[in-house]
């Protein structure tokens, strides 16, 4: 499937902004489950835009606008086919790789822990706080015969079952204390909760920030970023999972970037100097279903407009 | 003047100036006499006359952690410290042998990361550590150099060998105290220091500047080098003043530069000028908001951008931490034949890492025996020295390690070597007394390593203490490595 992906985002500033730099990971990545066809950022005003490659593998760009600007608008676009022989059939599907127990599993914990370490630690949005310990041991902790991969499914249910996915009901600085304290999160604290519970039990776990196609071929506006994780599994290495929608990630799973929490992988983060306090932002997402035919392959380019 | 010490037996520290009391070294015989024959109130009147020179000039070291104002005197000795050349040349050998294998580290764990595949040291360890900065990776320094400048803190034992106590590769300051120290000296001493062929010291600031320039991405032009300070505030506010006015070059703050184009600008009266390589004496954390805290007001938005586009170099680079963290030196060793495939010509002070469940075993049953240390800190601050500690410290720093290993590590208490040192207060004549010292010796690694002759002593003040730290309560001593031929009487 083929999908076509406009992420706008406009900052309105009461009094002009200057010396503004931002960091921006909003590139969809290229791998064998998820072709990038075509990705493009723009820019206005004008602003030098540098990109690079960061520790985790995405692909990021650093963009200055030094002049003073009322307006600063961000827009990427991208154009993404995903390999849905890549992604499971059924939401809860199996994923490959042999029936490995926990406690097999656990034995090769120290290899794993030097390969992955970054993805089995407490983080910062991801505390090994009390109350997640606390929590994982009375509610999801794995017997040693449950087979890992069973054993994932059953926690990113678990945690779809036990919380209420709430709009609005966090912030992006919340951690999981936040979602464990009041029942209710969004699909950041949903993916975070998860990992620290994975992570818990010896499971690497890693958090991804992306997009979710809509069901149908419309478009629609206003659609949100999207987050999960994927865990990773003997024989199947890294698998995604979606605990806010109780499944696989699949067909309409677009994925933009990894980080051990949501700190590592903001889609826009900077800082800028303005004599106001004010600003504003707005952000509008359109992903549109395409057929195969239409557009042509340019790999990654990027240019601003004045 | 008179000398007090103790009579020689065995354990203990060794005395750098006197084999047995009154029985000076081949090598400090002439200094001995010098201060043995000289009127005790005479070196009181010079140790005095020392401190109104520094006062003048201006050197001063801030002290955190003190309510009444900031600046202050570094306390300072007039007994200079002897090093013959013959015991230095290998020690500076040494010194650039293991800043070689430091920087090869870097390189490797922020590039490839062979040493890890190798299995020579846990991945985690170094990748965990709170000196890791991810941002760093991607990154490389002009000639993989990251970094520039060095300072590694050396102790000498019973048996008189220099060891290796731990590296600062972040931004080691001090050398400030070792240039002045010396220009008190030679107002203090000018017949001593020219009978003795001191080696000079006086190049360093020239040296220093060589070495940032040669990290100009852009060699075309000359390459226009600046000091990052964090500003008035800082410790060694001092020394970042003093290095500007040496090599000529501007002590900028954060907010005197910015970043246009993925290029860095100072502002200047007459409009932007570029700067090409910058100094820093800020931390990483503290570096780039958008990079690192968002709320550090010390750096330059934008400055990692810049830097990523080749468009200026940063000496120390980012993330030269992980190579100094305390934990990281116990490997110290195996880096060296590891990148080097060479012997390490100085050894390391034996170090256990708590996080290893058999070292900790061995460690928490003699805790009292052993200095420890939290392995992200540096500058002294939250060590516990076992032998010295009460009770009640002991057990909580046992509760401390308990809850994270990793957290700390462990050294046997090395009997610091001692040096004759003025004391003027208590009761009596003011006379010379053992204090124990260590040594801070200077790397630069440019195309040419060089070591500055010497480096800082600093000393301990209070009898029997071991804290050296200028944070701490020590003091300082001229260094003087010296031609073995005019050393004796």
């Amino acid at each position: 499937m083929r999908l076509r992906i406009r992420h706008q985002t406009r900052f309105n500033y009461e009094r002009p902004a200057y010396d503004s730099h931002n960091e921006v990971r909003l590139c969809p990545w290229d791998s064998a489950d998820q072709r990038r066809i075509n990705f493009e950022l723009t820019t206005f005003p004008r602003a030098a835009i540098l990109p690079y490659t960061d520790f985790f593998g995405n692909r990021c760009h650093s963009i200055s606008v030094t002049d003073r600007h009322h307006v600063l608008t961000i827009t990427a676009e991208s154009t993404v086919e995903i390999n849905a022989a890549h992604r499971p059939s059924a939401p809860n599907e199996r994923p490959p790789g042999p029936e490995v127990p926990f406690s097999r599993f656990l034995s090769d914990d120290a290899a794993r822990a030097n390969q992955f370490c970054e993805f089995m630690s407490s983080s910062r949005y991801v505390p090994f706080s009390e109350r997640l310990r606390k929590f994982f041991w009375n509610g999801v902790r794995p017997r040693g015969n449950d087979d890992v991969a069973d054993y994932v499914m059953r926690v990113v249910a678990f945690v779809h079952d036990q919380f209420h996915y709430e709009p609005a009901s966090t912030h992006v600085y919340s951690s999981v204390n936040d979602i464990l304290k009041s029942g209710a999160g969004v699909c950041q604290d949903f993916a975070h909760l998860t990992i620290g519970l994975l992570r818990l039990a010896g499971v690497p776990a890693r958090y991804v920030s992306g997009y979710l196609a809509p069901h149908e071929q419309t478009q629609l506006g206003e659609q949100a970023s999207h987050a999960w994780l994927e865990a990773w599994l003997p024989g199947a290495g890294w698998t995604g999972y979606d605990p806010t929608h109780r499944c696989r990630t699949d067909e309409r799973h677009v994925g933009m970037a990894i980080g051990r929490d949501y700190g590592d992988v903001p889609p826009i983060r900077g800082c800028y100097r303005s004599d106001g306090r004010k600003s504003m932002m707005r952000v509008s997402l359109d992903i549109e279903r395409r057929d195969e035919a239409d557009d042509t392959a340019v790999v990654g380019r990027c240019h601003s407009q004045q | 003047m008179q000398y007090r010490q103790a009579p020689a037996i065995a354990g203990l520290p060794m005395n750098e100036m006197f084999e047995t009391a009154g029985n000076p070294r081949p090598e400090c015989a002439r200094v001995a006499s010098y201060l043995l024959t000289m009127d005790s109130r005479r070196l009181l009147e010079l140790g005095a006359r020392a401190h109104l020179m520094f006062q003048e000039m201006g050197v001063t070291f801030n002290h955190y952690g003190d309510a009444e104002g900031t600046e202050r005197i570094f306390p300072f000795d007039p007994v200079p410290r002897i090093i013959p050349a013959s015991v230095w040349e290998p020690i500076e050998a040494g010194l650039i042998q293991r800043v070689r294998a430091l920087n090869a580290f870097l390189a490797d764990v922020y590039g490839e990361g062979v040493i890890f595949k190798e299995g020579l040291i846990p991945r985690e360890m170094v990748v965990g550590s709170a000196q890791f900065r991810h941002a760093a990776v991607g990154i490389r320094p002009r000639d993989d150099r990251f970094v520039s400048i060095a300072g590694i803190d050396l102790v000498r034992g019973a048996d008189g060998r220099f060891l290796v106590l731990e590296d600062n590769l972040r931004t080691p300051s001090g050398v400030s105290y070792v240039l002045q120290n010396r220009v008190v000296m030679r107002r203090l001493f000018p017949e001593l220091l020219r009978a003795l062929e001191v080696r000079s010291v006086e190049q360093y600031p020239a040296d220093l500047l060589a070495c940032l320039k040669e990290l100009a991405p852009n060699p075309e032009r000359d390459p226009v080098v600046a000091i990052l300070t964090p500003g008035p505030y800082n410790s060694a506010f001092y020394e970042h003043v003093f290095l500007s006015q040496q090599m000529g070059v501007e002590l900028v703050e954060g907010r005197d530069l910015i970043c246009a184009d993925h290029k860095l600008f100072m502002k200047t009266i007459y409009g932007l000028r570029r700067v090409d390589v910058l100094y820093r004496r800020v931390d990483d954390d503290y570096l780039d908001p958008v990079v690192f805290r968002p709320d550090s007001l010390l750096g330059v938005a934008g400055l990692t951008a810049a830097i990523r586009a080749g468009n200026v170099a940063v000496a120390n680079a980012i993330g030269t931490g992980v190579a100094d963290d305390k934990a990281t030196f116990a490997y110290t060793p195996a880096m060296i034949r590891f990148y080097l495939n060479e012997e390490p010509l100085l050894p390391i002070v034996e170090t256990y890492l708590l996080r290893d469940p058999d070292q900790r075993e061995v460690v928490l049953k003699d805790l009292d025996r052993y200095v420890i240390k939290p392995t992200g800190a540096s500058g002294g601050y939250g060590v516990i020295i076992g032998p010295k500690a009460s009770d009640a410290e002991l057990a909580q720093a046992r509760a401390r390690i308990m809850r994270d290993p990793a957290g700390y590590i462990a050294q046997p208490v090395v009997q610091l070597s001692v040096h004759p040192t003025l004391m003027a207060e208590g009761e009596g004549a003011p006379c010379l007394a053992p204090r124990h010292v260590d040594l801070r010796p200077f790397v630069l690694m440019g195309a040419r390593p060089r070591v500055l002759a010497g480096g800082l002593t600093r000393v301990a003040l209070r009898e029997g203490s071991l804290i050296v730290n200028s944070s701490q309560g020590g003091g300082s001593k001229d260094t003087w490595v010296v031609e073995e031929g005019c050393s004796v009487a």
